[in-house]
Protein backbone atom coordinates (compact mmCIF):
# COMPACT_ATOMS: atom_id res chain seq x y z
CA UNK A 1 0.00 0.00 0.00
CA UNK A 2 1.38 3.15 -0.79
CA UNK A 3 0.33 6.15 1.68
CA UNK A 4 -1.02 9.22 -0.01
CA UNK A 5 1.13 12.61 0.37
CA UNK A 6 4.34 10.57 1.10
CA UNK A 7 6.26 12.63 -1.68
CA UNK A 8 3.70 14.91 -3.41
CA UNK A 9 2.60 17.73 -1.26
CA UNK A 10 -0.84 18.27 0.59
CA UNK A 11 -2.72 21.13 -1.60
CA UNK A 12 -4.30 21.85 1.91
CA UNK A 13 -1.06 22.19 3.59
CA UNK A 14 1.52 22.81 1.28
CA UNK A 15 3.91 20.32 2.57
CA UNK A 16 3.79 16.46 2.62
CA UNK A 17 3.33 14.08 5.71
CA UNK A 18 7.12 12.92 5.52
CA UNK A 19 7.84 16.92 6.16
CA UNK A 20 5.59 17.67 8.95
CA UNK A 21 6.10 14.42 10.41
CA UNK A 22 9.83 14.97 10.72
CA UNK A 23 9.18 19.02 11.94
CA UNK A 24 6.82 17.76 14.79
CA UNK A 25 9.23 15.00 15.93
CA UNK A 26 11.86 17.83 15.57
CA UNK A 27 9.37 20.05 18.37
CA UNK A 28 9.65 16.59 20.44
CA UNK A 29 13.15 16.55 20.44
CA UNK A 30 13.52 20.23 21.30
CA UNK A 31 11.46 19.84 24.35
CA UNK A 32 13.56 16.83 25.15
CA UNK A 33 16.82 18.39 25.41
CA UNK A 34 15.05 22.13 26.40
CA UNK A 35 14.39 19.78 29.61
CA UNK A 36 18.07 18.74 29.68
CA UNK A 37 19.37 22.42 29.60
CA UNK A 38 16.62 23.47 31.81
CA UNK A 39 18.15 21.38 34.60
CA UNK A 40 21.77 22.15 33.72
CA UNK A 41 20.68 25.64 34.45
CA UNK A 42 19.15 25.14 37.46
CA UNK A 43 22.16 22.84 38.84
CA UNK A 44 24.68 25.29 37.67
CA UNK A 45 23.35 28.69 39.05
CA UNK A 46 22.62 26.73 42.25
CA UNK A 47 26.23 24.87 42.55
CA UNK A 48 28.19 27.11 45.07
CA UNK A 49 31.08 26.20 43.04
CA UNK A 50 31.26 25.60 39.23
CA UNK A 51 34.19 24.28 37.47
CA UNK A 52 35.62 25.61 34.07
CA UNK A 53 35.12 23.21 31.22
CA UNK A 54 38.02 23.61 29.23
CA UNK A 55 40.49 22.87 32.72
CA UNK A 56 38.17 19.06 32.88
CA UNK A 57 37.57 18.45 29.43
CA UNK A 58 39.79 18.38 26.61
CA UNK A 59 39.01 21.45 24.57
CA UNK A 60 41.01 20.23 21.67
CA UNK A 61 39.31 16.72 21.37
CA UNK A 62 35.57 18.73 21.54
CA UNK A 63 36.90 21.39 19.02
CA UNK A 64 37.28 18.49 16.74
CA UNK A 65 34.29 17.18 17.07
CA UNK A 66 32.64 20.42 16.20
CA UNK A 67 34.07 20.71 13.40
CA UNK A 68 33.59 16.97 12.12
CA UNK A 69 29.51 17.72 13.33
CA UNK A 70 29.65 21.09 10.95
CA UNK A 71 31.40 19.42 8.04
CA UNK A 72 28.72 16.69 8.47
CA UNK A 73 25.83 19.06 8.74
CA UNK A 74 27.15 20.96 5.65
CA UNK A 75 27.17 17.53 3.59
CA UNK A 76 23.86 16.19 4.70
CA UNK A 77 22.53 19.72 3.69
CA UNK A 78 24.46 19.84 0.52
CA UNK A 79 23.10 16.53 -0.39
CA UNK A 80 19.58 18.20 -0.81
CA UNK A 81 20.25 19.58 -4.11
CA UNK A 82 21.07 17.65 -6.86
CA UNK A 83 20.21 14.36 -8.36
CA UNK A 84 20.15 10.90 -6.13
CA UNK A 85 23.59 9.68 -7.21
CA UNK A 86 25.27 13.19 -5.68
CA UNK A 87 23.04 12.60 -2.46
CA UNK A 88 23.59 9.32 -2.04
CA UNK A 89 27.63 10.32 -2.11
CA UNK A 90 27.39 12.92 -0.54
CA UNK A 91 24.78 11.36 2.63
CA UNK A 92 27.79 8.71 2.56
CA UNK A 93 30.53 11.28 3.33
CA UNK A 94 28.04 12.45 6.27
CA UNK A 95 27.84 9.45 7.77
CA UNK A 96 31.32 8.67 7.70
CA UNK A 97 31.47 12.13 9.58
CA UNK A 98 29.26 11.08 12.01
CA UNK A 99 31.56 7.62 12.43
CA UNK A 100 34.00 10.03 12.91
CA UNK A 101 32.38 12.04 15.53
CA UNK A 102 31.51 8.85 17.81
CA UNK A 103 35.00 7.64 17.20
CA UNK A 104 36.30 10.38 18.53
CA UNK A 105 33.70 11.10 21.00
CA UNK A 106 34.42 7.30 22.54
CA UNK A 107 38.08 8.13 22.72
CA UNK A 108 37.04 11.23 24.76
CA UNK A 109 35.28 9.17 27.09
CA UNK A 110 37.71 6.01 27.37
CA UNK A 111 40.10 9.04 28.33
CA UNK A 112 38.08 10.75 30.73
CA UNK A 113 37.24 7.60 32.29
CA UNK A 114 41.05 6.34 32.82
CA UNK A 115 41.70 9.94 34.79
CA UNK A 116 38.82 8.90 37.27
CA UNK A 117 36.46 11.46 35.89
CA UNK A 118 33.32 9.52 36.05
CA UNK A 119 29.36 10.93 36.21
CA UNK A 120 29.93 10.27 39.89
CA UNK A 121 32.27 12.46 40.74
CA UNK A 122 30.74 16.15 40.81
CA UNK A 123 27.25 17.50 38.77
CA UNK A 124 29.27 19.04 36.31
CA UNK A 125 30.13 15.45 35.16
CA UNK A 126 27.07 13.89 35.44
CA UNK A 127 25.44 16.63 33.36
CA UNK A 128 28.23 16.29 30.91
CA UNK A 129 27.90 12.42 30.53
CA UNK A 130 24.22 12.81 30.37
CA UNK A 131 24.11 15.86 27.74
CA UNK A 132 27.01 14.11 25.37
CA UNK A 133 25.91 10.49 25.78
CA UNK A 134 22.17 11.76 24.69
CA UNK A 135 23.58 13.33 21.90
CA UNK A 136 25.92 10.78 21.13
CA UNK A 137 22.75 8.20 21.23
CA UNK A 138 21.19 11.13 18.46
CA UNK A 139 24.21 10.88 16.22
CA UNK A 140 23.93 6.89 16.59
CA UNK A 141 20.61 6.70 15.14
CA UNK A 142 21.30 9.46 12.64
CA UNK A 143 24.00 6.92 10.83
CA UNK A 144 21.33 4.16 10.99
CA UNK A 145 19.20 6.43 9.47
CA UNK A 146 21.53 7.52 6.91
CA UNK A 147 22.10 3.85 5.89
CA UNK A 148 19.07 2.69 5.63
CA UNK A 149 18.35 5.75 3.47
CA UNK A 150 21.39 4.71 1.37
CA UNK A 151 20.57 0.98 1.20
CA UNK A 152 16.93 1.14 0.47
CA UNK A 153 17.37 3.54 -2.54
CA UNK A 154 17.01 0.43 -4.85
CA UNK A 155 13.98 -0.66 -3.50
CA UNK A 156 12.36 2.67 -3.04
CA UNK A 157 13.43 4.49 -6.14
CA UNK A 158 14.79 7.93 -6.75
CA UNK A 159 12.08 10.39 -5.34
CA UNK A 160 11.73 8.38 -2.39
CA UNK A 161 15.90 8.74 -1.83
CA UNK A 162 15.45 12.34 -2.18
CA UNK A 163 12.68 13.06 0.27
CA UNK A 164 13.97 11.09 2.52
CA UNK A 165 17.48 12.92 2.34
CA UNK A 166 15.93 16.13 2.85
CA UNK A 167 14.11 15.13 5.91
CA UNK A 168 17.47 13.71 7.28
CA UNK A 169 19.52 16.87 6.47
CA UNK A 170 16.86 18.39 8.86
CA UNK A 171 17.57 16.15 11.62
CA UNK A 172 21.25 16.49 11.00
CA UNK A 173 21.20 20.05 11.36
CA UNK A 174 19.07 20.06 14.53
CA UNK A 175 21.76 17.42 15.83
CA UNK A 176 24.46 19.93 15.05
CA UNK A 177 22.67 23.03 16.76
CA UNK A 178 22.42 21.23 19.93
CA UNK A 179 26.23 20.07 19.82
CA UNK A 180 26.77 23.42 19.62
CA UNK A 181 24.74 24.85 22.18
CA UNK A 182 26.59 21.49 24.61
CA UNK A 183 29.68 22.15 23.43
CA UNK A 184 29.90 26.65 24.46
CA UNK A 185 28.00 24.83 28.02
CA UNK A 186 30.40 22.12 28.63
CA UNK A 187 33.53 22.93 26.92
CA UNK A 188 33.68 26.38 26.90
CA UNK A 189 32.24 28.33 29.56
CA UNK B 1 -53.96 14.04 21.26
CA UNK B 2 -51.31 12.00 20.21
CA UNK B 3 -49.05 15.01 19.33
CA UNK B 4 -49.79 16.67 22.64
CA UNK B 5 -48.35 13.41 24.59
CA UNK B 6 -45.25 13.35 22.67
CA UNK B 7 -45.15 16.92 23.22
CA UNK B 8 -45.25 16.77 27.16
CA UNK B 9 -43.12 13.24 26.94
CA UNK B 10 -40.34 15.72 25.01
CA UNK B 11 -41.15 18.34 27.55
CA UNK B 12 -40.43 16.19 30.47
CA UNK B 13 -37.33 14.63 28.71
CA UNK B 14 -35.76 18.28 28.09
CA UNK B 15 -36.71 19.15 32.10
CA UNK B 16 -34.98 15.64 33.10
CA UNK B 17 -31.84 16.45 30.48
CA UNK B 18 -31.76 20.07 32.20
CA UNK B 19 -31.90 19.01 35.63
CA UNK B 20 -29.47 16.50 34.74
CA UNK B 21 -26.74 19.28 33.62
CA UNK B 22 -27.44 20.98 36.46
CA UNK B 23 -26.25 18.45 38.58
CA UNK B 24 -23.10 17.52 36.63
CA UNK B 25 -22.19 21.04 36.51
CA UNK B 26 -22.66 21.47 40.53
CA UNK B 27 -20.65 18.06 40.95
CA UNK B 28 -17.52 19.37 38.78
CA UNK B 29 -17.99 23.01 40.60
CA UNK B 30 -17.98 21.19 44.06
CA UNK B 31 -14.97 19.25 42.45
CA UNK B 32 -12.89 21.98 41.32
CA UNK B 33 -13.47 23.65 44.70
CA UNK B 34 -12.51 20.86 46.87
CA UNK B 35 -9.24 20.41 44.88
CA UNK B 36 -8.62 24.29 45.19
CA UNK B 37 -9.16 24.51 48.74
CA UNK B 38 -7.67 21.42 49.52
CA UNK B 39 -4.16 21.94 47.51
CA UNK B 40 -3.36 24.85 49.31
CA UNK B 41 -0.55 23.71 50.63
CA UNK B 42 0.79 23.56 46.82
CA UNK B 43 0.19 27.10 46.61
CA UNK B 44 3.78 27.78 48.23
CA UNK B 45 7.06 26.07 46.57
CA UNK B 46 8.93 24.37 49.56
CA UNK B 47 11.90 24.83 48.05
CA UNK B 48 12.08 28.63 47.54
CA UNK B 49 8.86 29.65 49.55
CA UNK B 50 9.52 33.20 51.45
CA UNK B 51 13.19 32.95 50.22
CA UNK B 52 14.09 36.12 48.50
CA UNK B 53 17.70 35.18 47.52
CA UNK B 54 19.53 32.25 47.37
CA UNK B 55 21.37 30.19 44.91
CA UNK B 56 18.35 27.45 44.74
CA UNK B 57 16.55 30.02 44.13
CA UNK B 58 18.25 31.63 41.62
CA UNK B 59 18.91 28.03 40.31
CA UNK B 60 15.50 27.39 39.62
CA UNK B 61 14.49 30.89 38.09
CA UNK B 62 16.89 30.29 35.56
CA UNK B 63 15.99 26.71 35.10
CA UNK B 64 11.92 28.07 34.75
CA UNK B 65 13.51 30.96 32.02
CA UNK B 66 14.96 28.37 29.90
CA UNK B 67 12.41 26.15 29.73
CA UNK B 68 9.58 28.83 29.38
CA UNK B 69 12.13 30.33 26.85
CA UNK B 70 12.61 26.91 24.42
CA UNK B 71 8.32 26.08 25.12
CA UNK B 72 8.17 29.43 23.82
CA UNK B 73 10.11 28.54 20.71
CA UNK B 74 8.33 25.81 20.23
CA UNK B 75 5.07 27.12 20.24
CA UNK B 76 5.93 30.11 18.23
CA UNK B 77 6.84 27.46 15.40
CA UNK B 78 3.30 25.62 16.16
CA UNK B 79 1.74 29.08 15.81
CA UNK B 80 3.53 29.79 12.37
CA UNK B 81 2.54 26.49 10.88
CA UNK B 82 -0.89 27.46 11.48
CA UNK B 83 -0.73 31.15 10.25
CA UNK B 84 1.03 29.41 7.23
CA UNK B 85 -2.25 26.65 6.81
CA UNK B 86 -4.97 29.71 7.34
CA UNK B 87 -3.09 31.95 4.45
CA UNK B 88 -3.43 28.90 2.61
CA UNK B 89 -6.89 28.14 3.01
CA UNK B 90 -7.76 32.31 2.58
CA UNK B 91 -5.53 31.89 -0.71
CA UNK B 92 -7.72 28.64 -1.75
CA UNK B 93 -10.74 30.07 -0.98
Amino acid sequence: MIIPHTLDRRTDTGVNNVTLGIWLFLASEVMLFGALFSAYALLRVAAPAWPRGREVLSLPLGATNTVILLAMSALAWRARSGDAASARRLLGASTVCALAFLGVKAFEWRTEIGRGLLPSVSTFLALYFTLTGLHALHVACGVIANSWALTGTKRVGEAMTLARVRNLSLYWAFVDAVWLIIFGLMYVS
Amino acid sequence: MRLATQTLVVAGLQTRDRRADALRLRLIATTVAAIVIGAAPLLACPVCFQVEQGPVTDGIRAAVLVLVGVTVVVLAGFVRFVVRFARRAETAA
